[in-house]
C-alpha cells in the first residue's frame, strides 16, 4: 500500500512539474484523437443525417452495417489499416505506417460508425417532429439536413464526446498502426500499457489521472453548454 | 370560368394503409373566397387539405393549381416551431426567398408588429402558449405571401379568446384577397368566417354550397344532421 501511495505522489509530481515526456505524450494523444474526431465528424454526421432523412437503395443495409461497426474491435480496425498502409498494401506507397497519420486513420475508422449511427437516430427523431413543417415550406433536402443538424447540435455534441472518448481511450489500433515509437507515435494509452509492463507505475498513473480528468473536463464542459442552451431555449428536450 | 378558380380537383382519390380516405372527389375552390371544409372527426378534411397543399399525393385523379395560385402555405392544428426564438423562426421561412438578410429581419419584425406579437420576438418559440403559437404559426404562413392559405383546424386546441384573435387574423388576411381554405368541425366558426362550405363525411363530399344556404337549407340528410348536432 505504501508503494502505491508513493507512486501516486510521484505521478502527481510528474503532472505538476509539466514533465516534458508526459506533455509530449498528452499533446500527441490529443492531436491524434481530435483530428480523428474532426474527420469522423465531417464524414459521419452528414451520412447520419442523410440516412435519417432519405430512403434510397441500400440505405437499410448501410444502416445495419454502420450499427454493427459501432462495436468494431480496435485491433480489427488496426489490422485493417495496417494491411492498407503496409508496404505491400494498396496505400503502402504513402509510407505513413507507424506515423500519427496512420493512427488518425485508424481512430477515424473506429469512431465514424459511432458518430454516424447515433447522429442518425437523433436526427431521425427530430426529422419526424419537423417533417410536416419542412414539406409545407418546401425546404430542399440539403437545407433540411443543415437545419436538423443545427437544431440537434446539443445532442450531437454528446455524440461527439462519445466518439472522442472512444478515440482517446483506445489502445489496440494505435498500437498496431503507430507502433508506440518514442517521440513519434507514443500516446497516453499505449504508454500506460508499456510503462505498466516495465513496472514504471508513476508515469502510467500520471497518464491515467490525466485521462480521467480529461473525461471529467469534457463532461463538465458539455454540462455547461447544455445548461446554457436550456436557459436560452427554455424547453430543450434532448436530454 | 377557370379565371375564377384557384384550385381544381378532378376525380381525386386517396388511400392509405387503413383504406380509402377520400373518394373520387371533383371540386373547384374559388379564388379570393374563404371556403370552410366542415365534417366530423375522421371525415377526411385534413387529408383533403394536405392533398391540395401537396403534402400528400393523390392515389388517382388530378389536382390543378391555376395560374397565379402557385404560392401556398399551411397552418397545422399543432404548430411546429424550430428550437429558436420567435423572430428566428419567422426569418427561417424567409430564407428560401431571394431577400437580403436585413430586409428579412425587418419584414419579420413588421409582421409580428402588425399582429401585436412583437413583444415575443426574442422569446423561445417553444415556450409560448398554444394560442400564441398558433397566431405565430399563422403569421409565419402569411410571411410567405400565399395565394392560397390552408388552415387545418387551427383553433382546435384554443380557448374562445384565442380562437377569436386567430379568426380576426384570418379575416384580416382574407382582406388581402388571399384564398383561404380551412378545415374545421366547429359550426359556429364556419358560420362566422365561411363564404362557401364544403361538407365532407367518410371521405365523400356530400355538399358544396354558400354559407347561408348550407346552414338554412342543407341539401343532404347527413349535412342536416351535422348542422342540427345529431349524432351519426
Amino acid at each position: 500500500m505504501a508503494e502505491n501511495s508513493d507512486y501516486f505522489v510521484q505521478s502527481l509530481y510528474l503532472i505538476f512539474s509539466l514533465n516534458d515526456d508526459l506533455m509530449e505524450i498528452i499533446s500527441l494523444s490529443l492531436y491524434v484523437s481530435l483530428t480523428a474526431l474532426f474527420f469522423a465528424t465531417v464524414i459521419g454526421l452528414p451520412i447520419g443525417a442523410l440516412l435519417a432523412t432519405k430512403k434510397f437503395i441500400g440505405s437499410n443495409v448501410l444502416n445495419i452495417v454502420i450499427n454493427a461497426f459501432m462495436g468494431l474491435p480496435p485491433v480489427v480496425a488496426g489490422l485493417f489499416v495496417y494491411m492498407l498502409l503496409s508496404r505491400s498494401g494498396p496505400l503502402g506507397i504513402l509510407g505513413i505506417l507507424y506515423t500519427p497519420e496512420a493512427m488518425i486513420i485508424a481512430q477515424s475508422i473506429l469512431i465514424f460508425p459511432i458518430l454516424a449511427a447515433l447522429s442518425r437516430q437523433i436526427v431521425e427523431d427530430l426529422n419526424n417532429e419537423y417533417d410536416e413543417l419542412f414539406r409545407s415550406l418546401k425546404i430542399t433536402a440539403s437545407r433540411r439536413i443543415k437545419t436538423l443538424l443545427w437544431e440537434s447540435r446539443v445532442s450531437l455534441l454528446t455524440v461527439l464526446l462519445a466518439g472522442l472518448g472512444r478515440a482517446i481511450a483506445e489502445v489496440g489500433a494505435v498500437m498496431i498502426v503507430g507502433g508506440n515509437i518514442e517521440h513519434s507515435t507514443r500516446t497516453m494509452t499505449t504508454s500506460i500499457q508499456m510503462e505498466i509492463s516495465k513496472g514504471n507505475l508513476e508515469l502510467a498513473m500520471a497518464l491515467g489521472i490525466i485521462l480521467l480528468f480529461l473525461a471529467l473536463g469534457i463532461n463538465l464542459m458539455m454540462h455547461f453548454v447544455k445548461n446554457l442552451h436550456q436557459k436560452s431555449q427554455g424547453t430543450y428536450r434532448d436530454e | 370560368m377557370s379565371s375564377e378558380i384557384a384550385l381544381s380537383l378532378s376525380n381525386v382519390s386517396f388511400s392509405h394503409e387503413k383504406g380509402k380516405a377520400l373518394n373520387e372527389t371533383t371540386l373547384d375552390f374559388q379564388k379570393g373566397k374563404t371556403t370552410v371544409i366542415l365534417g366530423p372527426n375522421g371525415a377526411g378534411k385534413s387529408i383533403l387539405l394536405k392533398l391540395c397543399h401537396g403534402l400528400l399525393s393523390p392515389t388517382s385523379g388530378k389536382i390543378v393549381t391555376h395560374e397565379g395560385y402557385s404560392r401556398s402555405a399551411m397552418v397545422f392544428p399543432k404548430p411546429i416551431f424550430l428550437r429558436r426564438t420567435v423572430l428566428q423562426n419567422m426569418i427561417y421561412v424567409l430564407d428560401a426567398l431571394d431577400i437580403d438578410a436585413k430586409a428579412k429581419i425587418s419584414i419579420a419584425q413588421e409582421a409580428l408588429k402588425k399582429f401585436a406579437m412583437e413583444k415575443f420576438a426574442d422569446s423561445p418559440a417553444q415556450l409560448l402558449s398554444s394560442g400564441e403559437k398558433q397566431r405565430l404559426s399563422l403569421i409565419r404562413a402569411l410571411l410567405l405571401d400565399p395565394d392560397i392559405l390552408y388552415l387545418d383546424e387551427p383553433t382546435a386546441n384554443l380557448d374562445p379568446h384565442a380562437t377569436r384573435l386567430l379568426e380576426n387574423m384570418v379575416t384580416e388576411s382574407h382582406e388581402n384577397k388571399t384564398t383561404i381554405i380551412m378545415a374545421t368541425h366547429d359550426l359556429m366558426q364556419a358560420k362566422r368566417i365561411a363564404e362557401q362550405v364544403i361538407f365532407i363525411e367518410n371521405g365523400t363530399i356530400m355538399e358544396t354550397s354558400n354559407t347561408v344556404n348550407f346552414f338554412t337549407n342543407p341539401k343532404t340528410i347527413q349535412a342536416k344532421n351535422f348542422v342540427e348536432g345529431k349524432l351519426f
